[in-house]
């Protein structure tokens, strides 16, 4: 990955120059601290998702007058500490270090201010403005903790403030420190406020590692003399951690002190008697321990609470798994899969374009255009108008805002972690963890979306068995109601499908977590309280989800009527049904087939009627039913589901796991073909 | 194999996995194959000298630390070692 981390050099995001003149403030803190509430709070409306350059990582921008001045404000990835380890830490830590925000709102669950206070130093060594916000103070004082913030104020000298985000309550004072701290004269940029090196000013380093250890942070830092931005002594401790992007960054501006810098630091691990970056963690938290120990007054421990002891219920196999199933079904087959993939698909694309849009693009179509060919690329059975907009908006737009709706729930309640460690066991067989069981259950109702739901996945080794096994066994809505209705009268042709699709899934799984490089994924997750979410939190964040979606995922569609269009105007559909034509009948199955199959990848109706059609004119019948169904699965749902492989994962995978699924599908169905038929299966 | 310690533990390494729910241990060192995974749970903050305790241990692991639960697999719980503690 290239650096992006403290250069500078990487180009700006496009809206930058924009905003440039504005205060950038950005709010970093752990996951599940309201970070996207208190966003909410700061912008109201006017904010906007999107990917950060080059990663798959979501990062929200918004703006804001925060008492009278204009701000700009990025929510930035969860993060636990500068060293990144996670995609989302890295991208958290390359907009504070790349994007210089004038002031860094610190948010942390109150009652683990003791656990946070070691990044809020980490933040400090770095040079940059933070105001710290005790975030969830309701929470904390449930528990009857009570915080001394004078006291912490003077100990880190810095501003601080109480909040819950829910309430707004403590708004107004967080408002008014930021607009102190991002006032132009307190705005200089960090790297200006920063004292020669060597010298460094007491406000940045709050803490003290020991004689030998800032011996050699001292050695490192006067070797340093090119321009970062941040603190020398922020980068000298990153050094002594070992992370390799900072080597890779020191070694490309230091030229050849950069020799004299991995001596002294190959000195300071040898000297160390406990590994440094331990020994880095370990002083922290006894700093923090020391100021939590201040500030912090606990009461008389709280009862176990109602929210306690449903959390328990979650997560205890014996109910959790229950509750589990409950939720998925309810949240997933009956919300986004009955509700969003059938009653809404169905009154957009019966009533709205079948009925009403479609008729309207036909004729003003054919009254603009003259000529036929033209008009098939905008109207018709495939035409931009008729096929790409309708697919982009009545069937993937209902399907992708109830995902969006339900996945949003499932984040501010704190549910998913709970979920994720349940199935985690299941999931390690197949060379993932537990985060894995959204992408895979969605699968069920949408290859398209699941496929971009694979992000929440921790590493790109996990990202890539996922997708794949996506594409390759997991059917999708349109997939599974065709072969319910074609299998409905033969339970055991239902039977063997289930038994041939199902260990595809495993073995692939199995021989993916094998196969692809990289260590086995593990898991690890923090276990937030079970929160009630608020309804205007999710209805934001839902909101920004989908109009980010739209924008990706419109031009796709887009592109895929072109693609029909072009294909066949110019011959190449006949060329490739009359070469498919022999490989089904190879199958058993009927030539007619090929057809059905090829406009099924673009559009999935026509595929599904296709060979319904087939079966009820008795063209399809006894084994082949069950050959037609297996290579239907295992071949990838639809055109969308591989442009969104492309997007997600690039050109090179998506054709190297397209190039294997459509031969080794065929393949499958040849196979089956040939057992049954010397079984003498009767179905 | 990386190794994080803090001091040398006087009795034989113990580690996580072997306790059940309810009991509590003092974290005495990290220990693991995989450095990223010792990275992760000093900046979540287990760390030695900090007590733990076992919520429940299947089908994953979830323990206390402080106000803080962490859920996480057995191959992490078998990475911190420990002394129980009463």
């Amino acid at each position: 990955m290239p650096d992006i981390a403290v250069s500078g050099r990487r180009e700006p995001p496009p809206h930058e120059s924009v905003q440039g003149a504005r205060p950038r403030v950005a709010l970093v803190g752990t996951p599940n601290v309201g970070k996207s509430a208190m966003f909410g709070n700061l912008t109201g409306r006017y904010a906007m998702v999107s990917n950060y350059p080059g990663t798959t990582v979501e990062v929200t921008r918004g703006t804001a007058s925060i008492n009278g001045l204009a701000c700009e404000i990025v929510d930035t990835p969860g993060m636990y500490s500068l060293l990144p380890i996670t995609e989302e830490e890295r991208v958290a830590r390359s907009i504070l270090l790349a994007e210089r925000p004038s002031v860094v709102i610190h948010a942390m669950d109150a009652k683990n201010l003791e656990r946070s206070l070691p990044m809020t130093l980490q933040l400090l060594e770095a040079g940059l403005s933070v105001i710290l916000d005790l975030n969830m103070m309701d929470e904390a004082e449930k528990l009857n903790l009570k915080f001394d913030l004078v006291r912490l104020k003077t100990e880190l000298g810095i501003p601080a403030v109480a909040t819950v985000s829910t309430t707004r309550r403590g708004l107004g004072e967080l408002k008014k420190l930021i607009a102190t701290a991002a006032r132009p004269a307190g705005a200089v940029s960090p790297v200006e406020r920063l004292p020669p090196a060597g010298r460094p000013a007491s406000g940045e380093r709050p803490v003290d590692y020991g004689p030998e250890l800032e011996r050699a942070l001292e050695a490192v830092g006067n070797q340093l003399r090119g321009k970062y931005s941040i603190s020398r002594r922020a980068v000298a401790l990153l050094l002594l951690q070992e992370d390799p992007e900072i080597l890779e960054l020191v070694k490309q501006k230091e030229g050849l002190r950069a020799a004299r810098i991995e001596e002294i630091l190959a000195q300071a691990q040898k000297h160390s008697p406990e590994p440094v970056n331990l020994q880095i963690a370990m002083r922290r938290q006894e700093y923090a321990r020391r100021i939590a120990g201040q500030v912090i007054r606990a009461g008389k421990e709280g009862r176990i609470s109602l929210g306690e002891w449903a959390s328990r219920l979650t997560m205890n196999p014996v109910t959790g798994v229950p509750i589990m199933l409950v939720v998925l079904y309810y949240g997933l087959y009956q919300f986004v899969g009955v509700f969003g993939a059938g009653t809404l698909v169905d009154l957009l694309e019966q009533r709205v374009f079948s009925g009403f849009l479609n008729p309207v693009f036909e004729k003003a179509v054919a009254y603009l255009l003259p000529w036929p060919v033209w008009r098939e690329l905008f109207a018709g059975e495939y035409g931009i108008l008729t096929l790409g907009v309708r697919y982009a908006i009545a069937i993937v737009f209902p399907i992708v805002g109830t995902f969006f709706l339900f996945f949003s729930v499932l984040e501010d309640s704190g549910y998913f972690p709970r979920l994720a460690m349940l199935v985690d066991r299941v999931f390690k067989k197949l060379g993932l963890n537990g985060r894995a069981a959204i992408p895979l259950v969605l699968g069920l109702g949408c290859g398209t979306m699941a496929t971009m739901s694979t992000r929440i996945l921790e590493t790109r080794r996990e990202r890539i068995i996922a997708t794949f096994l996506l594409a390759l066994s997991i059917p999708c809505s349109a997939q599974l109601g065709l072969i319910f209705a074609m299998l409905s009268g033969h339970p055991a042709g239902l039977l063997i499908w289930g038994l041939v699709v199902g260990a595809v899934f495993i073995v692939a799984g199995q021989l993916s977590a094998r196969l692809t490089p990289g260590s086995p994924p593990s898991f690890y997750m923090e276990v937030p309280p079970l929160r009630i979410p608020q309804i205007g939190n999710v209805l934001r964040k839902t909101y920004m989800r989908i109009e980010w979606y739209f924008m990706e995922i419109f031009p796709l569609f887009i592109l895929a009527s072109v693609f029909i269009w072009l294909g066949r105007i110019s011959g190449v559909f006949q060329l490739i049904i009359s070469g498919l034509e022999p490989v089904v009948q190879s199958l058993g199955l009927p030539k007619e087939t090929a057809v059905a199959i090829l406009f099924g990848f673009f559009r999935r109706d026509y595929g599904a009627a296709g060979l319904y059609d087939l079966q009820t004119s008795g063209q399809l019948s006894g084994i082949p039913v069950v050959v037609a169904a297996v290579t239907l699965t295992l071949f990838t749902p639809c055109i969308a589901q591989f442009s969104m492989m492309v997007k997600e994962r690039g050109w090179r995978f998506a054709l190297q796991a397209i190039f294997f699924i459509f031969p080794f599908a065929f393949l499958m169905g040849y196979i089956l073909n040939q057992a049954l038929t010397f079984l003498g299966v009767q179905i | 194999m990386p190794r994080l310690s803090s001091s040398s533990p006087a009795s034989p390494a113990l580690t996580l996995s072997r306790l059940r729910p309810g009991q509590k241990g003092l974290i005495t060192a990290l220990e693991g194959k995989d450095s990223r995974t010792l990275h992760k749970l000093m900046a979540m903050g287990i760390l030695p000298g900090m007590t733990i305790k076992v919520v429940q241990n299947s089908p994953s692991w979830v323990v206390q630390l402080g106000y803080t639960q962490l859920t996480f697999d057995n191959q992490i719980a078998g990475a911190i070692q420990i002394h129980v503690t009463p």
